[in-house]
């Protein structure tokens, strides 16, 4: 099984909100000071490709991602956890919201690089939030997508993947080709390197291409006209319920709910 | 003329030139026991090894002859005192009849035969037989908690007791038999030989039974003698060697670096990788437990025992140098990973060794195995690694920065290349941690106040190593003390203060391997000083300050890497009782007594069941005092007594753990000056 | 004339919550533009609903007559949903996990833009113009979105029709499925236990982070959870931890919550976690950290240790409960 990993480099998302900050007008927040790191769930999808791997000898890694050089980065980490191969699709600044744009030039990529069996990302980036690359993706190689994968395993000549849902999850078998998208799940947190392939990781290559270089699917949909980006209002801080003790302070704010008429 | 005082050697003994058929089957196995460890001892790599014999020489006459460590607990002290002593005349006694007999110079008389064969060898002989029955009496009815109570782990000094007391016999009815006139000079033989005479035991008698028990005495001695090299009586000789040999430099304060170019395995995965030293080691246990007596791991039920570490890598050395097969795996094989990962650091178990055994650094060289080679760690240890990794910091999820602390305070982090001589080293905990992070406020105002220029790196500040090096994440660790070393010279650091004590530790001990030299203060080292130079306004009143009904108004928890490894005792007390004129009750458990608050070697990130909490445990101690105010020194006590101290349930309600720079701040009455400026501050408790 | 979509769901007769809100927001927009709403209901099954889906806001009921998809299967339904939208405006779904699953698909389908996550959405000169939180809520993003978009919209930020909507027309439009296009196949669904209520129903919802140190500290909050018959909820923090199962997450990730009451009790208050709880009408927070950012969203605070107040609380609530 050929597996490519979609990996995005973002803002560290665990920021202090004293460190987030927007300057008027921008149309992404500053990024000064503050680290940057694989996206989580992406993480999550990196640990799922390992697995896959693991459980169906002969597979390959190949970790991909679109950004200025330095992403690289964050494409030696994924070395470091023994991905075989790193792509680096080189753009000017960090990918924004443009979802289209993104996975197009992705697509185009991936059919550089490939033929892959199975694609897979993050279920949603933490910095735009906006899940839809990975489905993206997958409509414009033709693959199938399974979305919120928590875990997968071989099963005949596909996959069985168990899928989040409202209030447990779904069983699904799925046919490969095959893009999934994967939520985070206590047996898929990505696994510590061992610092051998951390320092193996420093020597091994990792392709580059520009993106321009790339025939990248044309998308006659436009970028989101972006009309303001700000935090969100400030709320009122919150009355603090004291007393002498805890038994006092329980009691008041049992009658402060009945006031508020909530119980 | 009065004849010369001495006595006919070998009286009654027929034969007794087959002894030295026995001595020679004696030093054939002696030697052959030696052989074996030797042959085992060379298979670790090279130990480095400082000359300094003078301090070698002097820890010996303080460890080896004065015996300090041992005598820390008075009455095992005393026996082991008793019982080494009156060896070491009792063989100089035999070495004594040795030259008379076999390199036949006569010094077997006169005042030296009545002097010290006679009278010394006697006395010091008692000494040896009371020092026996009190090893007995601690082992077999005070029942010593450590102490192993198998029939076989007693058999050994039984054995000496029955050799002791069969060569008092034999004394006195060579005394009796012979009449001999010097024998008043043997008091306990010549007691005895009047008993035998009361007893109106016959000459003939008397030489049957001295005969018989000659050889059967003689035929003991050897057999325990050549047993010495088989059993933990090896350490007649190990010990005293193990106390000359041991670094002198203590390997777990500045844990030895890796160099990555070269390494072969990461860490200790199997016997080769340990040091000679480490391996010899081993081989020095007395099996006494004074190690495990207060490991917080042990007492706290987990699977970690100090001396199980050492006695279980002892077996598998062992056993592996009996079979051919593949050498075991060490790390994760003969000691179980969760048994590694137990162990706090905090050096209790080597502070305590009598013979120098070094614990911590073997437990860490396994670490490195796993957390590198296997990059097999706990979860939340690893959550913990990632994060430094990361963002620089092991608090995943906190919601600060490390400019948040000291923002409102009006203090600002150090520009690009900007130069200070003192830096404020605020660590990871004190920045991030919410408890600690008044911590760095308390600190901060003090030294401003005092009129100490200072820098803060910000965010340009990292994790010091400690937590990684000590997880066994060489690589991560020595990554980060390169990036602050250059930091430091960017700035050109030549003082560094911190709160913490792990940093503290390893930017003194530890960065200097990496070309990283610096003058370094902890803060209560630093606070002292300025109080010393009287930077810092008297606080009032003449009277120590009691807390409540007249109970110690405080009570002081060393932390480990403060105390027992960098050997800061004073200035924290001197800060409670001289400056801030408080009174301080000390725990039982203080100083290089002192139990850990849990923390340590990556544990402030592991999971720990709530029902067996070593801080739960440390509070209680703490607690005991009476005292309600629990002050310590670094910024993972805090938090972990904090916890600790709720953990207790009611009795902790009205007890508060503050750090030494709170309790400063608020005995000055400068709270106002650390109070968080535009933020709700809860109105609970008043 | 353009149209805007809405994919509603029922359970027999009755739309589901989500589906009024959508159906609602769909009217209003319908209106502000001048278009018509239609609603798709996949499946005969829901077809049952379409009268009550007309008087929550739609101006026709298109019941997609196809046995196979009373169930949802993403393939089947995008091959359904794309050939049924004509001249679609606007497509709204529900940001919930088929919404979510759909909408890109759908986007890419139609080639129309695609927003996702939205917590406001408006009519503003020929355009959608909508705000959704980004960032893991640190930030609001505002967007204008002209010509054809698929929308997700946010469980609880579109409030249901006041008044029921007169009128309507109920289609029934057969729809040629070619089940080639199947690739992914429903073995089994799980049901995750949850003790109590259903975390999107419940009025008060009682929830645990980090600051409970504990698995056990969720112990004590089921405690809670049972008198107040409440549902019970955790911080991302807590799953990651092992402390809570991943059913419990809420938040940006995890569900959206919009109960009466809710008691938020060790969690710190990250935006990725208040995300999650934007729309519930009083949070109370417990935390012994008097600066957690918690408290700037609560309405009623207490600084303390959960575990001493909790037994208390719990006594004191029994007693106020029984009157």
């Amino acid at each position: 099984m050929k597996i490519a990993i979609l990996l995005k480099r973002i803002l560290d998302p665990e920021v202090s909100p004293h460190k987030f900050s927007l300057e008027p007008g921008a149309t992404r927040p500053s990024d000064a000071g503050i680290p940057k790191v694989i996206s989580p769930f992406d993480e999550n999808a990196l640990e799922l490709a390992l697995q896959l791997r693991e459980k169906s000898p002969g597979s390959t890694v190949t970790a991909i991602s679109m950004g200025p050089p330095e992403t690289v980065e964050i494409l030696r980490k994924a070395l470091a956890v023994t991905a075989d191969a790193a792509v680096l699709v080189q753009i000017e600044t960090d990918p924004g919201p443009d979802a289209f744009g993104t996975a197009s030039t992705l697509a185009a990529a991936l059919q550089k690089t490939g033929p892959f069996d199975l694609v897979l990302a993050g279920r949603q980036a933490g910095d735009w939030d906006q899940g839809q690359v990975g489905s993206l993706v997958a409509e414009m190689l033709g693959f199938p997508c399974v979305t919120f994968v928590t875990q997968a395993s071989p099963s005949g000549n596909g996959l069985r993947l168990q899928r989040e849902s409202e209030n447990g999850y779904d069983v699904i078998d799925a046919d490969l080709p095959l893009v999934l998208t994967v939520t985070n799940h206590p047996g898929n947190v990505l696994r510590l390197p061992k610092v051998r392939d951390v320092m193996m990781a420093n020597r091994k290559p990792v392709t580059t291409i520009a993106a321009s270089d790339l025939a990248a699917m044309s998308t006659k949909i436009p970028p989101l006209e972006i009309l303001a980006l700000e935090k969100p209002p400030a709320v009122a801080a919150a009355e603090i319920v004291g007393g002498r003790d805890e038994q006092e302070i329980a009691a008041r704010l049992v009658q402060k709910l009945q006031e508020l008429k909530v119980l | 003329m009065p004849p010369v005082p001495t006595r006919q050697i070998y009286w009654n003994i027929a034969g007794h030139d087959y002894m030295y058929l026995f001595l020679l089957v004696l030093a054939a196995v002696f030697l052959y026991g030696v052989w074996r460890h030797y042959r085992t001892w060379q298979r670790g790599r090279p130990s480095p090894w400082e000359h300094r014999y003078r301090e070698r020489w002097r820890r010996f006459a303080e460890q080896a002859v004065v015996q300090l460590r041992l005598v820390s607990q008075l009455v095992p002290g005393i026996m082991h005192l008793f019982i080494s002593w009156g060896m070491v005349v009792l063989f100089l006694g035999t070495v004594v009849v040795a030259i008379q007999a076999d390199l036949h110079i006569p010094i077997m008389r006169g005042w030296f035969y009545l002097y010290f064969q006679s009278l010394a060898l006697d006395a010091f002989g008692l000494v040896a037989v009371a020092g026996t029955v009190i090893a007995l009496w601690l082992r077999y009815v005070r029942r010593l908690e450590r102490l192993r109570k198998g029939l076989f782990d007693g058999v050994l000094t039984g054995l000496l007791l029955v050799i002791l007391l069969t060569g008092f016999v034999l004394e006195g009815l060579r005394i009796a038999a012979t009449a001999d006139p010097w024998g008043l000079w043997s008091p306990v033989g010549y007691a005895l030989a009047r008993l035998f005479l009361a007893a109106g035991t016959s000459v003939t008698v008397m030489r049957h039974v001295h005969a018989t028990l000659w050889w059967t005495h003689m035929i003991l001695a050897f057999v325990w003698l050549g047993y010495i090299p088989f059993s933990k009586l090896f350490h007649l000789l190990l010990a005293p060697a193990n106390v000359f040999a041991q670094p002198l430099t203590p390997p777990a304060q500045a844990l030895p670096a890796i160099d990555f170019e070269t390494a072969t395995t990461l860490g200790a995965a199997h016997f080769e990788d340990f040091r000679r030293k480490d391996i010899f080691d081993l081989d020095v246990c007395t099996e006494c437990g004074r190690c495990e007596e207060w490991c917080p791991a042990w007492v706290t039920e987990k699977p970690l025992s100090p001396r199980a570490v050492i006695l279980d890598l002892r077996e598998g050395l062992h056993s592996m140098a009996r079979s051919e097969g593949e050498p075991p795996l060490v790390a994760g094989g003969v000691i179980r990973a969760d048994t590694l990962w137990a162990c706090t650091t905090c050096g209790y178990c080597q502070e305590h060794c009598p013979v120098f055994i070094e614990h911590v650094p073997k437990i860490i060289d396994m670490r490195r195995y796993l957390a590198m080679e296997e990059a097999r760690l706990p979860d939340a240890m690893e959550a913990a690694l990632r994060g430094i990794e990361d963002r620089g910091h092991p608090w995943r999820g906190s919601r600060f920065s490390r400019e948040d602390w000291f923002r409102d305070l009006g203090f600002s982090a150090l520009r690009p290349g900007e130069k200070t001589d003192v830096l404020y080293w605020v660590g990871c905990t004190a920045a991030l941690e919410e408890r600690s992070r008044k911590v760095a406020r308390a600190f901060a105002v003090l030294m401003r106040e005092a009129g100490v220029r200072f820098g803060l790196l910000g965010d340009q500040e990292q994790c010091s190593g400690d937590p990684a090096r000590r997880m066994g994440n060489e690589y991560l660790f020595q990554t980060l003390a390169q990036a602050n070393i250059q930091s430091f010279q960017e700035h050109g650091v030549k003082t560094i203060v911190t709160t913490c004590p792990h940093c503290y530790n390893t930017i003194k001990n530890e960065y200097p391997q990496f070309g990283g030299v610096y003058q370094v203060y902890h803060h209560t080292e630093f606070l002292a000083k300025l109080v010393e130079e009287g930077r810092l306004p008297a606080v009032a009143g003449n009277d120590l300050n009691s807390g409540e009904n007249n109970a110690p108004a405080v009570t002081y928890h060393d932390p480990c890497y403060l105390g027992r490894y960098n050997g800061h005792y004073d200035e924290p007390r001197s800060l409670l009782t001289d400056y801030l004129r408080l009174d301080l009750s000390e725990p039982e458990l203080s100083r290089r007594d002192s139990f850990c608050c849990g923390a340590g070697g990556g544990r402030a990130w592991a999971e720990e069941d709530p029902a067996h909490r070593v801080s739960i445990v440390r509070s209680r101690q703490l607690m005991a005092t009476g005292a309600t105010t629990i002050a310590t020194a670094c910024p993972f006590c805090l938090p972990m007594l904090t916890d600790g101290v709720r953990g207790t349930g009611q009795e902790g309600e009205h007890v508060r753990v503050m750090d030494i720079a709170e309790i400063m701040i608020e005995r000055l009455g400068w709270q106002d000056k650390v109070a968080p400026q535009n933020t709700i501050t809860g109105g609970t408790e008043g | 004339m353009e149209n805007i979509y809405v994919l509603t769901d029922a359970v027999e007769s009755r739309p589901t919550r989500n589906t009024l809100e959508l159906l609602g927001l769909g009217h209003r927009l319908a209106q502000a533009a001048g278009l018509k709403l239609r609603a798709w209901l996949p499946g005969p099954a829901r077809g049952q609903a379409a009268t009550a889906v007309l008087a929550a806001g739609a101006d026709e009921a298109v019941i997609l007559d196809e046995p196979r998809l009373d169930t949802y299967q993403p393939e089947l339904w995008l091959q359904a949903l794309t050939a049924t939208a004509s001249a679609p405006a606007a497509v709204i779904l529900p940001a919930d996990s088929t919404g979510r699953d759909l909408a890109p698909r759908l986007a890419y389908r139609l080639q129309s833009q695609l927003f996702t996550d939205a917590v406001e959405v408006s009519w503003s000169d020929g355009a959608v113009v909508a705000k959704r939180p980004v960032y893991g809520g640190k930030a609001i993003m505002t967007a204008r979105v002209a010509g054809p978009v698929v929308l997700t919209v946010r469980a609880h930020t579109a409030s249901p029709l006041a008044e029921p909507k007169t009128g309507g027309e109920i289609l029934r439009e057969a729809v040629q499925i070619d089940e080639a296009v199947v690739h992914t196949r429903l073995v089994e669904h799980v049901e995750e236990k949850t003790e109590g209520v259903r975390l999107e129903d419940a009025r008060v919802i009682v929830s645990g982070g980090r600051g409970l140190g504990g698995a056990e500290g969720f112990a004590e909050l089921q405690k809670l959870a049972a008198i107040l018959h409440a549902g019970i909820g955790a911080s991302r923090g807590a799953v990651d931890l092992g402390w809570a199962p991943p059913s419990w997450q809420i938040g940006q990730t995890g569900k959206i919550v919009s109960p009466d009451l809710y008691l938020a009790i060790g969690i710190s208050g990250a935006s990725q976690h208040m995300a999650g709880v934007a729309s519930a009408k009083t949070i109370v927070a417990i935390n012994t950290d008097p600066e957690a950012p918690i408290f700037s969203y609560a309405r009623l605070g207490v600084v303390a240790d959960y575990k001493k107040v909790l037994p208390h609380l719990i006594t004191a609530l029994a007693a106020a409960l029984k009157q």
